[in-house]
């Protein structure tokens, strides 16, 4: 038994297995910096930083040293600069492991004028509550580089050990399908009955229509222009009873109440087809014409939704131009879907969305981009980048930019703030934060990041907001490799060596 | 008074109707030639030009402009600032000559111009309707890629871009738009100075003064145009805002630095210093024997340190910081690394090696001929750091420790080259007496090197984690530069212990120090010109791919082709 344990302790202490290890992790490295040129910094990230087998190796490392260290057991004095720099890389390793795994790395904007105690960081959160219950549970979605194969999986009240309050635990959710770059697909539905008494929002009218020039026409719009303007439908939809209008081609089109469209006094312009639901729930319009005339009619689409296959189409007299109504929905709520988006890596890649349903239920669940909430039965639940509430917000007095003379680059900014805390009132002196001079509260450092111009102005600034605890470690780690690695190199020179007792007296 | 008030108003029409009034002389063929050598620019060159957001000589925005238009310092024997004078002198000529290069052939195929000629006249380049379309698709580019590191551009379209930009700098100089030479009438260093095509009437007298140069220039009257010359240098020092005397000192130092190239000096000098102890070492006279030859060469050697040192400290008095923030600065700083460090080691030598200064001569050439060779790659001229790069103690250390371990690194593997080459001639001829001798007194210095290497790259890559955690709040967000810095150390510490553990021999250290230094290239080079991601992005740029990577590749292919030789010798 001990021969087995001597055995292994020797293999994981021999300077051969340290050479492999280190071949393998520099091998792991430029991969990782191959794929994030070729990709991204995620996809990077994903698959070789945020790896658990990356992780495991690092830990091995770790071990590795810690065996040879102790391999050298009794340690006299001329192994001094050997641990210094062996146990400086250990100390490096933990305090990077606190790091991980208490640190708070994100990102703090606030516009002048503003105050924020928000701070985002770069993951994403399924978050689901009862209505009425006061705390949700939040659950993190993993990002997934594109292109991976998607498992469904359960998100179950409890098992981020954040409990929801009272009645019971929560029934579980399926995360059913993932992209990693989505764009929205804007888009209605009808709800169901059964739907219609657990939604937050009134159903209400929405339309698709889109404008085209039958082949036929005599028109005098060329070619190009009639396939530029079939190629685009529009939604509109009366989210609030109010107005909802859209330009398109020549006109302006909007969705109102019967009693809005005529109260519209006619006027010269652009011609304008006012749409509202007639009396029985059928689709009319008003027409107002360029030259101001007004004329009402009805398109012929009944108070049923209609479906995408029939539309119905009417002439407004616009050189040739005719209105085709391909959807009609009195009672509608919105159905944004997602798709992957044309831009899959780079900093301009959109973020990803999800779609969720409750377990067990065969209807399609509802999807999510983040920053997107929803109802599904009885749940309350949203899409969002992981939030933390500060215990203290910043309020930004006043964001200065200076430049290099005479040009636009930008030589320095940064930010005049003053702390608001709760629990020690009054909000603190104004300090300005800087490029490089960042301000430290309750152990959190605010430091400016960036910021977005804007003009007019409020600029907003953008600040990096950290807790590190593993601060000291990687400090002092750091100090202790340097310090061993000139030590261990200087060995052969006198003054050093009879310090170490290794000097024998030629170099 | 009121005739004087006549006279401004005057130069300012003159001014405005300068350029129509000379065009009528421009018929006929274009013969534009430079004045002959009696012609003195010295003053034009010293009067200050805000450019480039900070006040400078002419002559090194005549310069840079030159460069940037022609793809060369200077073109067909015009002197840049008489060149650049000429342009607003002689717009209309000058519209119609080949000029404006084309760095790539295939960008020349996509405008539609003879791919085979080099240089193209503005007209004919602004007559391309696929130019021209590029122009007006560029504002909407620019509104989806407003992000300030962007995407990694197509270096094709990147310089289709550089083609309209050299277009419209050669117009706005012409134009005068870009001689931005009229000092503010506040006292504050932060106002932007105006150019010639703005001056208004308050401005009659400078304009006048800088008509009676062009016209002086003109009309082929080298006394006026001294004269006039020297009138406008000292009317705009007079009116420089801020510290004038501090901002004229500079201005000074800088025309002497652009006119001396004093790294084309030291490269001479080098390679000289290289060729003496070659010769002496091949004609047996080396080592002991030949003391004459090592001291003259080490003359040489120091003249060309000195050289070098002062233009590298003269940059840093005109920029204002230290030498290290592109590739170009970076180059000159590694060189200078590497002699430092041979000298040190050279001289706690007990028994005097002078093959580590030939070799560490050799590299300094090579570093400083790329850097002198290749302005469109590198760009030498100055220019202000971003945000974050500002006043900041940390950088400024990590910065120049890390390329001095590359210094080092750099000299480990020149003397690495050299046992290789001891052990090629051993293997292809009888071998020579002292061979191990020789092989081990040259491994010795390499690894003495690579241990100044080693602890110069730790600590400045820490060092690097010290500046991240203190500007941005993290001491490590693998980050491409960060982590090609440490890969560069893995290889080293790799070799050290391989070595340990007796996996690396005598003839393997020397070929690994030679393998190893490919990835300080890509840490160096490659990270800023090949990947193009990170936050290091304030130093990227492109070209040069070619080069360094057949340097690289012929590099490994002789490595490999010596341990061939070996095996083949021994089995």
């Amino acid at each position: 038994m001990i021969r087995t344990l001597e055995r292994i302790f020797d293999f994981l202490a021999s300077l051969k297995l340290a050479v492999i290890v280190l071949l393998g992790f520099t091998v792991a490295l430029v991969v990782a910096t191959l794929l994030e040129s070729a990709y991204d910094t995620q996809t990077g990230q994903y698959y070789v930083y945020r790896a658990w087998w990356f992780k495991a190796l690092l830990v091995f490392l770790g071990i590795n040293i810690f065996c040879v260290a102790m391999s050298r057991w009794p340690w006299k004095r001329k192994h001094i600069p050997f641990l210094l720099a062996h146990l400086g890389i250990l100390i490096l390793l933990f305090g990077s492991w606190q790091t991980d795994r208490f640190g708070l790395d994100g990102s703090l904007r606030v516009s002048e004028g503003q105050t924020s105690a928000v701070v985002d960081e770069a993951l994403y959160q399924l978050v689901f509550s009862s209505p009425g219950a006061t705390e949700a549970v939040a659950h993190l979605i993993d990002w997934i580089p594109p292109g991976k194969e998607f498992k469904p999986f359960v998100v179950k009240d409890g098992v981020t050990g954040t409990s929801s309050s009272g009645e019971g635990p929560l029934p579980p959710l399926e995360v059913r399908e993932y992209i990693s770059r989505a764009e929205p697909v804007i888009g209605f539905r009808v709800p169901s009955t059964a739907e219609q008494a657990t939604l937050g929002e009134t159903p209400r009218p929405a339309l698709k229509f889109k404008l085209e020039v039958p082949p036929s026409s005599k028109s005098k719009i060329p070619p190009g222009m009639r396939s530029l303007l079939a190629a685009q439908s529009f939604w509109l939809w009366q989210s609030d009873g109010g107005w909802a209008s859209v330009n398109a081609g020549p006109a302006r089109f909007a969705i109102l109440d019967e009693e809005q469209a005529r109260a519209v006094a006619p006027k010269e312009g652009a011609p304008q087809l006012l749409f509202f639901e007639g009396k029985k729930g059928d689709l009319e319009y008003r027409h107002i014409s360029s030259q101001g005339k007004s004329q009402f009619g009805k398109t012929g689409v009944t108070y049923k939704s209609s479906e995408e296959k029939n539309p119905i189409r009417f002439n407004p007299n616009w050189n040739g131009i005719e209105v085709v109504i391909e959807r009609w929905m009195p009672r509608a709520i919105p159905d944004t879907k997602y798709t992957p988006s044309k831009i899959q890596f780079g900093k301009e890649a959109p973020p990803p969305a999800i779609r969720v349903g409750l377990l067990g239920s065969s209807d399609p669940g509802v999807w999510l981009g983040v920053g997107d909430q929803a109802t599904l039965g009885t749940l309350r639940i949203g899409f969002f980048q992981k939030r933390l509430v500060l215990p203290f917000s910043v309020k930004l007095h006043e964001f200065e930019i200076k430049r290099y003379q005479g040009s636009v680059d930008p030589s320095s900014y940064a930010s005049r703030v003053s702390i608001l805390d709760q629990q020690a009132p009054p909000e603190t002196q104004e300090v300005w934060i800087r490029m490089n001079e960042p301000l430290s509260y309750k152990g959190i450092t605010l430091y400016q990041a960036s910021y977005e111009d804007a003009d007019p102005r409020p600029v907003t600034s953008i600040f990096s907001v950290n807790r590190d605890p593993g601060r000291q470690a990687k400090y002092a780690g750091s100090l202790l490799i340097v310090l061993g690695s000139v030590l261990l190199f200087a060995r052969r020179y006198p003054v050093v060596g009879k310090l170490l007792g290794v000097y024998e007296g030629k170099a | 008074m009121k005739e004087r008030l006549k006279v401004m108003k005057f130069g300012v029409k003159v001014f405005s109707i300068f350029a129509t009034v000379f065009c009528l002389h421009a018929f006929g063929e274009i013969d534009l030639k430079p004045k002959d050598p009696a012609w003195k620019f010295l003053d034009l060159a010293q009067m200050p030009i805000q450019s480039g957001g900070r006040v400078k000589p002419f002559d090194s925005f005549a310069r840079s402009s030159v460069l940037f238009i022609t793809g060369k310092r200077s073109f067909e024997n015009w002197d840049p600032v008489e060149m650049t004078l000429s342009w607003i002198v002689e717009p209309s000529r000058w519209e119609q000559v080949p000029f404006v290069t084309i760095l790539r052939e295939d960008v020349r195929r996509q405008i539609g111009v003879d791919e085979k000629k080099k240089y193209f006249s503005p007209i004919e380049l602004l007559q391309k309707s696929s130019l021209l379309q590029y122009a007006e698709m560029l504002p909407q580019k620019e509104a989806q890629t407003t992000n300030q590191t962007g995407p990694k551009q197509d270096q094709r379209e990147q310089e289709l871009r550089r083609v309209l930009d050299r277009v419209s700098l050669f117009r706005n100089i012409a134009s005068g738009q870009a001689w931005t030479v009229i000092p503010p009438a506040t006292k504050s260093a932060e106002d932007r100075w105006l150019s010639l095509a703005e001056g208004t009437q308050e401005h009659g007298e400078v304009l006048t003064r800088f008509i009676e140069v062009f016209k002086a220039y003109k009309d082929s009257n080298p006394l006026a145009f001294a004269d006039a010359s020297k009138a406008i240098d000292g009317w705009i020092k007079n009116r420089i805002p801020g510290d004038g005397e501090g901002a004229i000192l500079k201005v000074k130092a800088e025309v002497t630095y652009n006119r001396i190239r004093p790294y084309m000096t030291a490269w001479v000098l080098y390679f000289l210093s290289a060729l003496l102890w070659g010769l002496s070492a091949w004609l047996r006279r080396g080592e002991g024997k030949g003391k004459a030859w090592t001291q003259f060469g080490l003359i040489l050697m120091y003249s060309a340190v000195a050289i070098h040192t002062v233009g590298l400290g003269l940059r840093s008095f005109i920029a204002g910081r230290p030498p290290v923030s592109n590739m170009y600065e970076s180059i000159v700083w590694v060189s200078l690394g590497v002699m430092v460090f041979a000298a040190i080691l050279y001289h706690i030598q007990k028994q005097k090696h002078a093959v580590l200064l030939s070799v560490a001569s050799t590299l300094a050439m090579l570093g400083l001929l790329a850097a002198d060779i290749s302005p469109t790659v590198m760009d030498p001229s100055i220019n202000p750091l971003v945000p974050v790069l500002r006043s900041n103690f940390w950088l400024t250390i990590h910065v120049l420790t890390i390329t001095l371990g590359y210094s080092a690194f750099a000299l480990s593997y020149g003397l690495g080259n050299v046992t290789l080459v001891v052990y090629l001639q051993s293997f292809l001829g009888k071998k020579a007496q002292g061979f191990m001798a020789r092989v081990n007194t040259l491994n010795q210095m390499s690894y003495r090197s690579m241990q100044f290497g080693v602890v110069l790259l730790a600590a400045g890559t820490i060092l690097g984690g010290v500046w991240a955690d203190y500007s941005w709040g993290r001491f490590w967000g693998w980050d491409p530069k960060e982590v090609w810095a440490l890969i560069a150390l893995l290889c080293y510490l790799i070799v050290l212990h391989g070595r340990f553990a007796g996996w690396i021999g005598v003839f393997g250290f020397a070929a690994w120090t030679v393998v190893s230094f490919s990835s300080v290239v890509m840490a160096w080079y490659g990270v800023n010109f090949v990947l193009g991601v990170g936050l290091h992005a304030y130093g990227f740029a492109s070209g040069g791919f070619g080069w360094v990577a057949s340097a690289v590749s012929l590099q490994l292919i002789f490595v490999l082709a010596v341990w061939v030789t070996k095996k083949l010798r021994t089995s």
